[in-house]
């Protein structure tokens, strides 16, 4: 990745296989057809500033939706921030950040 | 958000027959954007059977667009299938799927380093990255 860059991105799990994780939700989902992160990535961006409050912002969500048992483990995703967690979201923040 | 007033979003969707998800997740991820200030002719969006020069293709015209500014900021959102090459974490070399095929051609897939090295920012343009593959 390059350097000025940062990604949220699904963690390398240790001594896991290596494969291509990301999943769509699960058939039963309210939103389905859609991708785990992206959906969850989309609805948290409205209040993030940062690239790490986007993460916790999903994880936020994903936690509901496991709580309300719409997310089986299997589905929940597990991202982590590549890069500089300070680096600012796309778009404009919301209004009651220092960061706008 | 930066200060500049330069900011591009990049969405990559590539689906393979059948899958709705991505370009629903692509449309929904357009709509966030509108609603964090992007201008609609910030976002420039790239859908339907891709290939490698299909891609290399957009991220040059990205580069092109973004090539005069002294600072900024770039989001490129990928939805896509995802493949890699190597049997371990450390010699993997992983990148975007783009056929349902196992025939591994030059045109049904793209590194992921390849991927960045299309696309060519300014030193003080930031990029943002969402992969979901």
């Amino acid at each position: 990745m390059p350097a000025h860059a940062a990604a949220l991105a699904m963690k390398a799990q240790p001594g896991a296989e290596l494969a291509c994780r990301a999943h769509n939700l699960p058939p039963d989902h309210p939103a389905q057809p859609r991708g785990v992160i992206s959906y969850f990535a989309t609805a948290a961006l409205a209040e993030a500033a940062t690239i790490g409050d986007w993460l916790a912002g999903i994880e936020a969500l994903v936690q509901l939706d496991v709580e309300a048992n719409l997310l089986p483990t299997f589905f929940r995703p597990e991202l982590c921030v590549l890069g500089d967690g300070n680096h600012a979201a796309p778009g404009r923040a919301p209004s009651n950040s220092s960061n706008s | 958000m930066t200060n500049s007033s330069n900011h591009l979003a990049l969405l990559i969707a590539a689906p393979l027959l059948g899958d709705e998800a991505m370009s629903r997740d692509q449309a929904a991820m357009a709509q966030a954007l509108l609603g964090r200030g992007f201008a609609v002719n910030e976002i420039l969006s790239l859908h339907g059977r891709l290939d490698r020069p299909l891609v290399i293709a957009f991220l040059h015209a990205a580069s092109r667009r973004v090539a005069g500014w002294s600072e900024g900021s770039v989001f490129l959102h990928v939805s896509s299938h995802g493949f890699f090459t190597g049997e371990a974490a450390t010699e993997a070399r992983p990148g975007l799927w783009f056929a349902a095929t196992d025939d591994v051609t030059d045109d049904n897939h793209l590194f992921w380093e390849e991927l960045f090295a299309a696309l060519v920012l300014p030193r003080r343009v930031k990029l943002t990255l969402l992969p979901d593959l």
